[in-house]
C-alpha cells in the first residue's frame, strides 16, 4: 500500500441532482474521515444519498463540489488513466447485486481487476489466498450461477481487495441475502478492515451496522453519529 | 486472467446470441461475396464463350469487299494465317418452309481448324458443311441432311447506283449442302468475331467452293491470325495466351504495313488503264470515294504531275438525249460526261462555238440531233431521289453550248469505265445492263457509233449536274468515275511508276480494310455491360441488411443486457475503452466466424443465381451465352474482406453504447428505462398534417397535369407511407396516457408496443419500407401486348411489323415496282396494297440493346430516311427545340465539331454506352473514328438495340453498305397478320424475319421483368429474414420483461394469456408495417396499375407478401411461447 496508507478524508461534500421538481441536495456540505484499519457503516432511509456518498467516494460519480482524498490522493480530481488506475489498484466495491458476470468461474471474477490493473504477476496465489480468506476457497471453480448469494458476495469482497485497495465500498451488500449469512458477511468485512482497509458500508441494517467499527447515519445531507442521534431524537 | 481468455469465455457464455450474429453475418457475407461471384462469373462465361470461339485467333482482317485471298500469305504475318469468307444469309431445311435468318456462313481451308488446337479438323468437299447445334436445332437439321442456304453475291458496283446488280439471281445465291457434322457452339462451331453474346448460326464450308457460288473465285473477304504451334506441335492453354508472348513486338498497326505492302490495285478494287496519252484509275465500283481520289492526286503529285495534270471525270447514263420541242429527234442511252474543265475537248476547227454554258455535244450527236449552238437539248436520265425507290426519270433542259470534234476527249472510249455488260458488249443489242432498257429506241446511227466509239461520251455537262445525276438533291455521296492523269513521259512506261507510287499512298482502311485486335475487343467486351456484381449485389441489399442488421441487433441488444457487466469493469479498473475493446473483440471474432461461414456460402449462392439465370430467370441476361461457375480466389477474398468490414461494422454499431454511457447507467443497466410520454407529439402531428397536405397537393398537381402522373403518384405514395409512420408515432404516444389499458388485450399490447415507442416505430417503418419498394419494384412489370400500335407517339412509332433481311435487299420492298422485283406474287402485292412500308439501310455491328450483355465495340446503325424523318413519331426526347416540333429533324441539323447527329435509346445510351442526351459517343468504323452526338434519346421503342442517324451519315459512314435491311411496316387495321405472312413468304429465303413491334418491345421488358421478378424474390427473401430477424429481436428482448410476466402470472393470467399478448403486440406491427407498405406503394404506382401495359404478377407478390406475413406470425407465436416458458417467479425474486 502506498498513498491509501493514509486516512480517507471527505471534505464538504455537496451533490445537487437536477430534478423535475427543482434540485435536489442529496448531499449537502458532508464530511468524514476514516484512518487504516477502520471499519465504517452509513445508515440511513432510502433516497438518503448512501449510494451517492459510496460512488463519489469511490470515484463511480462525482460531486457538484468538495473533496475526497486518499492518502495523498485526491480521487474528485483524478481524470483519464489515472482515475481507472484509482478504481484499479485503490479502492474495491462490493454492490448489492454482486455483479459478477456469469461467463466466469469465482476465480476468475476474482482475477478480472488484474487484468485491467496489469497485476497479473502472482495474481492467481492471491486469488486464492483471498477466496480462501472470504471462506469460498473450496468454490472458486465455480460459475456463479451455482453459488449462492452468500458465496457471490464473498466472491465479490475477494474481487474488490485482489489489487490490495486499501478502501472497501460495499452498497448494502447484503440487501439481498438472508439475515445469517447476511451477518456473516458483515464479519467478514470487519474482519478485512482489521488487516488494515478502510471499509465502508451503507445499509439498512441496524443490527449489521453494530458489527462495525462506527456507525454513521446520514441525514439531510449530513453524516452525524448513530449513537448521538438516537439520542437526539430521544430527547 | 487475459483479455482473450475473457472473450472467449464471454463468446462462450452468450453462445446462442452468438450463434444467431454469425447466421445474420453468414448470410450477409454469402450474399455480398455471391454477388461478386455472380459478377464475375457473368463476365467468365462471356469471356470463356467469346474465347471459345475464337481459337487461338487474335487478329482478324476484315473488309467489307472481297480481296484477293493469296494477300493473306503475301503480306507475310509472322503466325497462322487463314484467309476466310464470311457472308450473311439464310438457311432452311431440305423440305421446309421455315427459313432461319441471320446465318454466318463461313468459307474455310482446311488450316482453319488448326486455330482450334482441342478441336477435330474436318476436311470439306464442296457442297458439304459443318454447322453448329444453334443452327441445326433452329433449322432442325441432322447430319447427313440437306440444307439450302441462300447468300448474297457481293458484285462490285455500289448497290444504290444505277450500275449495281439487282436481279434476284444476279444478287443470291442458293447452296445446296449436305450437313457433314453439328459442332457444339463453344468452340470452331461458334466461330464469330464480334464479341456479341447472341449465338451464331454457322455453316462452314470449303471457301474455294463458296468463293465460287458468290462469283468471287480465289477471294476472301477475311483474315484471321494466330499463333503457330510451338516445336512440339502443341499451343500454350488460350487463357495464357498473351499477344506479346505470341507475336512478340508485333502488333495490329505493324500488320496493317505488312498488309498494306503486298495489296495491289485489285485488292483495292481499282484499275489503271492506258488510252491515248493519259492513264486513267477506275474503281470497280464505279464511282471513286474522296480518300481514293485525294491518293491518286497524292501519287500523281509525287511523280511531279500536279494540278491539271491529274483530273476527275465522271461519266453517267442518259436515257436520252432528246431535242427541246421534237422527241422524236433523239439519242437512247448515250453517255454523258464531266471532265472538269473543258482543257482538252476538242474545238471543232474552223468554228468557235466553243466556251458557252449548257451541255456540249459531240459532232456525231450533233449530227443525229440537228441542233444549233443555244437550242433546247433535253437530257433525261435515271435521276437519283429520295423516295423509296431511290431512282426515277427527269429531265434537264439545257442550251446547246458548244461542239466537239469527234477525235481526242471528244470521241473517247477510255472516259468510262467498265460496266459489265455494256462496255463488254460487241452490239449494244447484246447490252445486259442491270436496269431496264428499250432496245428498239436503239437506232442503226447508235449501233454504228458503237462499233467505232464504243461507249464513248456524246455530250459533255457541268460539273454541278452530273454531281446531281449521281447523288441526287441531298448532294452527298460519291460521283467520280475516274482519276484521268496526263504523264509527261511515255504512257505505257508511267503505268506501273504510277501504280507503285499509288499503292505508297493508299491505306487499306481506304478500302475498308481493317485489323481487328479480336482477342483484345473479345476480353474488353467480356467485362459486360453492366457491373453485374454490383447489380445483384443491389438486388440481394435487402438479404445483406437483414443479415448485417441481425448480427448487428442482436449484438446491441446483447450488449444493453450485459451493461452491468461493463460497468463492473469500469468499476473495478478498466477504461471505458477497455471495456468497448473487450464487447468489440467478440464482435470481430463473431464478424470473422461468420465471414468464415459466410464465404463458402457465397460461392454456393453464386451457384444457385447461375444456375437460377440458366433456367427460371434466362430473361434477365438477353442472349447471354451459357453460364458457368467462375470463382476467382482474389473477388472471393475482396468479398469476404467486405462482408468482415460490414460485419464488424454492425457489430460495433451494436456495442458502441458500452463506451457512450455513464459507468453508475451501465451497473444500473439502462435497457429497463421505460419509453415516457414526450413533448414529441406536436411535432409528428405537424409531420402528419404536413405529409398529409403534400399528398393532397401532388394529387392535385396530377389531376391538373403539373406534373406527370406517375412522378406525381409516387410521390403521393411515398408520402403516405411517411404520414402513416408519423400517424403510428402519434398513435403510440397517445397509448402511453390511455385509460384503462390494463382493461383490454388491444389496451394491454398498444400499452406494451408504446412503452418501447422506439423499437415498434422502428419495426413497422422498416418493414413498411421494405415492403413499399417491393411492391412498387415489382409493380412495375410490363407487357406491350395491348399497346396501341395505331399510335405514333407509342413505342411502335405507329408500326405494327419490323422486319430485318439478312441480306440488304436490291429493291425496295416500299414499292410495288420493287416489291416486282424482288419477286412479291399477286396476292402477296395485294395483301401489302395499303401497307406502308419504310426500309431503313442498316450498318454491321453489334446490338445495344440489354439482350446483348457484352460491352459494345461497333454499334450497329440504321439510316433514318427523309420520309421517315417527315413522318416523326416514337417518343423522342429532344436535346433542344426541334425545328417545327418534330425531333427527328434535328438529325439533319449541323452538330457542332463535325459530330454527327443521333437519337438513340435512352437505356442503351446511358447503361450500354455510357453516354446521355446532349453527350458524344466515338463511333469505330471500319473507316476510322466518328463523334455522334446524341440529339434525341427514345424511351420505350422498338429502337434499343440500334443508333439512328441520317441514311446520307450512315451511307457516309458505310459506303459499302448495299440496299435496306430493316423495314418499318404500318399496315392497315386488322391486316397485320396478312401482310406478315405476305412478307415472310415472298422475301423468306432472303432471311427476312418479320416481327410484330409488340413482340419487339416485349422481347426487351422481358429483361427488366425477369430483373423485377428477381428483385420479388431475393427482395422478399431478404425481407422475410428481416422479418424474422426483427421478431427475434423483439422477442428476445421480452426475456428482459420476464419479471413482468411474473408479475401478471401472479395476479392470475395465464401463459396462454402472455402469449397471445406478446404475439397480438408483435404481430399486429408486422401486419401494420406490412399493410403501410403494400397500401402506400399500390398508391404509387396506380397510374401504371392503370395502364394497359401493366403486367404484375400478383400471385407471386402475393406469394412473397403472404410468406413473410405466415411466417412472421409463426416468427411471433413461437417467441413469445419461448419468451413465457420456464420459471418465470425467478425473475419476479431478482426483481
Amino acid at each position: 500500500m502506498t498513498d491509501t496508507d493514509g486516512r480517507l478524508v471527505v471534505e464538504d461534500l455537496v451533490k445537487v441532482y437536477d430534478t423535475p421538481a427543482g434540485p435536489n441536495r442529496v448531499l449537502d456540505g458532508l464530511s468524514l474521515e476514516a484512518e487504516p484499519g477502520e471499519s465504517v457503516a452509513v445508515l440511513g432511509p432510502s433516497g438518503s444519498g448512501k449510494s451517492t456518498l459510496l460512488n463519489v467516494i469511490g470515484s463511480l460519480d462525482r460531486p457538484t463540489s468538495g473533496t475526497v482524498r486518499l492518502g495523498t490522493l485526491t480521487v474528485t480530481a483524478l481524470e483519464g488513466q489515472a482515475l481507472a488506475s484509482f478504481r484499479a489498484r485503490e479502492v474495491g466495491f462490493i454492490f448489492q447485486d454482486h455483479h459478477l458476470l456469469p461467463q466466469l468461474t469465482a476465480f476468475e471474477n476474482v482475477l478480472l481487476p488484474t487484468l485491467a490493473a496489469g497485476t497479473t504477476d502472482g495474481a492467481e496465489e492471491r486469488a486464492r489466498e483471498l477466496l480462501r480468506r472470504v471462506g469460498v476457497g473450496e468454490r472458486a471453480e465455480a460459475f456463479p450461477s451455482r453459488l449462492s448469494g452468500g458465496e457471490r458476495q464473498r466472491v465479490a469482497a475477494a474481487r474488490a481487495l485482489i489489487n490490495g485497495a486499501g478502501l472497501l465500498l460495499c452498497d448494502e451488500p447484503t440487501g439481498n441475502l438472508d439475515r445469517d449469512t447476511g451477518n456473516h458477511l458483515v464479519r467478514l468485512l470487519a474482519g478485512l478492515a482489521e488487516d488494515g482497509v478502510i471499509v465502508v458500508m451503507v445499509t439498512h441494517n441496524v443490527e449489521q451496522a453494530g458489527l462495525l467499527g462506527r456507525r454513521l447515519l446520514l441525514r439531510e445531507g449530513k453524516l452525524v453519529d448513530w449513537e448521538e442521534s438516537l439520542r437526539g431524537d430521544r430527547a | 486472467m487475459t483479455a482473450a481468455r475473457l472473450v472467449l469465455r464471454s463468446l462462450a457464455h452468450y453462445w446462442r446470441t452468438g450463434v444467431v450474429v454469425v447466421v445474420g453475418l453468414a448470410v450477409a457475407t454469402a450474399v455480398i461475396v455471391g454477388s461478386l461471384v455472380i459478377g464475375d462469373s457473368i463476365q467468365g462465361s462471356i469471356r470463356r464463350t467469346a474465347l471459345g470461339r475464337l481459337g487461338v485467333i487474335f487478329d482478324a482482317v476484315t473488309a467489307p469487299r472481297f480481296f484477293r485471298a493469296a494477300l493473306a500469305e503475301e503480306a507475310n504475318i509472322w503466325g497462322h494465317v487463314e484467309a476466310l469468307i464470311r457472308v450473311d444469309g439464310s438457311a432452311r431445311a431440305e423440305g421446309s418452309d421455315a427459313v432461319i435468318a441471320n446465318v454466318s456462313v463461313v468459307g474455310i481451308d482446311d488450316g482453319f481448324w488448326g486455330l482450334y488446337p482441342d478441336a477435330s479438323s474436318y476436311s470439306l468437299d464442296p457442297r458439304s458443311a459443318i454447322i453448329n447445334e444453334a443452327l441445326a436445332e433452329d433449322a432442325g437439321v441432322a447430319e447427313g441432311e440437306t440444307l439450302l442456304i441462300t447468300v448474297s453475291r457481293p458484285g462490285e458496283a455500289m448497290a444504290d447506283t444505277l450500275f449495281a446488280r439487282r436481279e434476284r439471281e444476279e444478287t443470291l445465291a442458293t447452296l445446296r449442302v449436305m450437313v457433314e457434322a453439328i459442332l457444339p457452339d463453344l468452340g470452331p462451331g461458334g466461330f464469330r468475331l464480334d464479341p456479341s453474346t447472341a449465338m451464331p448460326r454457322n455453316v462452314l464450308v470449303d471457301r474455294e467452293w463458296l468463293a465460287e457460288q458468290i462469283d468471287e473465285p480465289r477471294k476472301a473477304n477475311t483474315v484471321v491470325l494466330g499463333p503457330v504451334p510451338g516445336p512440339d506441335g502443341t499451343y500454350p492453354a488460350i487463357g495464357e495466351l498473351r499477344r506479346t508472348a505470341v507475336f512478340g513486338p508485333s502488333h495490329p498497326s505493324r500488320q496493317r504495313q505488312q498488309i498494306k505492302q503486298a495489296m495491289t490495285l485489285e485488292d483495292h478494287g481499282l484499275y489503271l488503264r492506258r488510252h491515248g496519252s493519259y492513264v486513267s484509275l477506275f474503281t470497280e465500283a464505279i464511282t471513286l470515294t474522296e480518300a481514293q481520289i485525294e491518293a491518286a492526286r497524292q501519287a500523281a503529285d509525287g511523280l511531279g504531275l500536279e494540278g491539271p495534270r491529274a483530273r476527275r471525270t465522271s461519266v453517267y447514263l442518259a436515257d436520252a438525249i432528246e431535242v427541246v420541242g421534237a422527241p422524236s429527234r433523239s439519242i437512247a442511252y448515250a453517255v454523258v460526261a464531266n471532265l472538269h474543265g473543258k482543257e482538252g475537248l476538242p474545238p471543232i476547227e474552223g468554228r468557235s462555238e466553243t466556251g458557252h454554258a449548257g451541255v456540249w455535244l459531240n459532232e456525231w450527236a450533233l449530227q443525229d440531233l440537228g441542233v444549233g449552238i443555244g437550242d433546247g437539248v433535253d437530257l433525261r436520265v435515271r435521276w437519283r431521289v429520295s423516295t423509296p425507290s431511290g431512282y426515277e426519270d427527269r429531265s434537264a433542259e439545257l442550251p446547246l453550248g458548244g461542239v466537239v470534234a469527234m477525235r481526242g476527249l471528244g470521241a473517247d472510249p477510255g472516259l468510262v469505265p467498265d460496266f459489265e455488260g455494256i462496255t463488254d458488249a460487241e452490239h449494244i443489242d447484246e447490252w445486259e445492263p442491270p436496269f431496264p432498257i428499250d432496245l428498239s429506241r436503239v437506232s442503226d446511227r447508235d449501233e454504228q457509233y458503237w462499233d467505232r466509239y464504243r461507249a464513248a461520251p456524246r455530250a459533255f455537262v457541268s460539273t454541278d449536274l452530273l454531281k446531281r445525276m449521281w447523288q441526287g438533291p441531298d448532294g452527298t455521296g460519291p460521283w467520280v468515275t475516274s482519276v484521268r492523269i496526263r504523264p509527261e513521259s511515255d504512257p505505257s512506261a508511267f503505268v506501273e511508276d504510277y501504280r507503285q507510287a499509288l499503292l505508297a499512298e493508299l491505306e487499306p482502311q481506304d478500302a475498308g480494310i481493317a485489323v481487328r485486335p479480336v482477342r483484345e475487343q473479345a476480353l474488353e467486351a467480356s467485362k459486360g455491360t453492366s457491373d453485374f456484381s454490383g447489380l445483384f449485389l443491389g438486388m440481394s441489399m435487402f438479404l445483406v441488411f437483414a443479415g448485417a442488421g441481425l448480427g448487428g441487433t442482436l449484438m446491441r441488444l446483447s450488449a444493453d443486457r450485459r451493461a452491468s457487466q461493463a460497468g463492473i469493469m469500469l468499476a473495478t479498473g478498466f477504461t471505458a475503452r477497455d471495456a468497448g475493446r473487450t464487447v468489440a473483440a467478440e464482435g470481430v471474432m463473431l464478424s470473422l466466424i461468420g465471414t468464415a461461414i459466410g464465404t463458402p456460402l457465397g460461392v454456393l449462392y453464386a451457384h444457385g443465381i447461375i444456375r437460377a439465370l440458366a433456367t427460371w430467370w434466362e430473361g434477365a441476361l438477353g442472349n447471354a451465352p451459357a453460364l458457368g461457375l467462375f470463382v476467382d480466389p482474389l473477388t472471393v477474398m475482396e468479398g469476404a474482406a467486405a462482408a468482415l468490414l460490414v460485419g464488424v461494422i454492425a457489430t460495433l454499431w451494436g456495442v458502441r453504447a458500452v463506451s457512450a454511457r455513464p459507468v453508475l447507467e451501465l451497473l444500473r443497466g439502462w435497457q429497463t428505462a421505460a419509453v415516457a410520454p414526450s413533448g414529441r407529439r406536436s411535432w409528428t402531428l405537424s409531420a402528419l398534417f404536413l405529409l398529409l397536405i403534400t399528398a393532397t397537393g401532388l394529387l392535385a398537381a396530377a389531376l391538373g397535369g403539373g406534373l406527370a402522373e406517375q412522378s406525381a403518384f409516387f410521390g403521393i405514395g411515398a408520402a403516405l407511407l411517411l404520414a402513416a409512420l408519423a400517424g403510428a408515432h402519434v398513435v403510440l404516444t397517445r397509448a402511453m396516457r390511455l385509460r384503462g389499458a390494463s382493461q383490454s388485450t388491444l389496451g394491454l399490447t398498444l400499452r406494451s408496443a408504446a412503452s418501447a415507442r422506439g423499437r415498434s416505430l422502428l419495426l413497422v417503418g422498416l418493414i413498411a419500407a421494405a415492403t413499399f419498394v417491393i411492391v412498387t419494384v415489382a409493380a412495375n412489370s410490363r407487357d406491350f401486348s395491348g399497346i396501341d400500335t395505331e399510335d405514333r407517339a407509342s413505342g411502335t412509332g405507329g408500326f405494327s411489323l419490323v422486319a430485318t433481311s439478312s441480306v440488304p435487299l436490291r429493291f425496295d420492298p416500299a414499292t410495288e415496282e420493287g416489291r416486282e422485283n424482288l419477286g412479291f406474287l399477286p396476292d402477296e402485292q395485294e395483301a401489302l396494297a395499303d401497307t406502308v412500308i419504310i426500309s431503313l439501310p442498316r450498318s454491321p455491328g453489334e446490338d445495344i440493346s440489354c439482350l446483348n450483355i457484352a460491352r459494345p465495340t461497333h454499334p450497329r446503325l440504321l439510316g433514318v430516311t427523309d420520309e421517315m424523318i417527315r413522318r416523326g413519331g416514337f417518343p423522342v426526347t429532344p436535346a433542344r427545340e426541334p425545328p417545327g416540333g418534330n425531333p427527328w429533324r434535328l438529325l439533319s441539323e449541323e452538330e457542332g465539331g463535325g459530330s454527327i447527329p443521333a437519337i438513340g435509346d435512352a437505356a442503351s445510351v446511358q447503361w450500354q454506352l455510357h453516354s446521355g442526351l446532349g453527350k458524344t459517343y466515338e463511333l469505330n468504323t471500319p473507316r476510322g473514328t466518328r463523334q455522334l452526338r446524341f440529339a434525341g434519346l427514345l424511351r420505350g421503342s422498338i429502337f434499343q438495340s440500334e443508333l439512328l442517324v441520317r441514311e446520307d451519315e450512315l451511307r457516309r459512314l458505310y459506303p459499302d453498305i448495299r440496299g435496306p435491311s430493316y423495314f418499318l411496316v404500318d399496315t392497315p387495321e386488322g391486316h397485320q397478320e396478312r401482310v406478315a405472312e405476305a412478307l415472310r413468304s415472298a422475301l423468306g429465303d432472303m432471311g427476312v424475319e418479320v416481327r410484330t413491334t409488340r413482340e419487339v418491345l416485349n422481347s426487351y421488358i422481358q429483361v427488366q421483368n425477369t430483373y423485377l421478378t428477381m428483385f420479388l424474390a431475393l427482395g422478399g427473401l431478404g425481407l422475410l429474414l428481416g422479418t424474422i430477424g426483427l421478431v427475434a429481436v423483439i422477442l428476445r428482448s421480452a426475456f428482459e420483461r420476464r419479471s413482468e410476466f411474473a408479475l401478471m402470472l401472479a395476479t392470475g393470467f395465464t401463459r396462454t394469456n402472455l402469449t397471445w399478448l406478446l404475439t397480438v403486440e408483435n404481430a399486429g406491427l408486422l401486419v401494420a408495417g406490412i399493410a403501410v407498405g403494400t397500401i402506400t406503394a399500390l398508391i404509387a404506382v396506380a397510374p401504371h396499375l392503370a395502364s394497359a401495359q401493366a403486367n404484375v404478377n400478383w400471385r407471386a407478390l402475393l406469394a412473397v407478401l403472404a410468406g413473410i406475413l405466415i411466417v412472421g406470425a409463426g416468427s411471433c407465436v413461437a417467441g413469445a411461447r419461448s419468451a413465457v416458458r420456464g420459471e418465470l417467479i425467478e425473475a419476479l425474486r431478482s426483481e
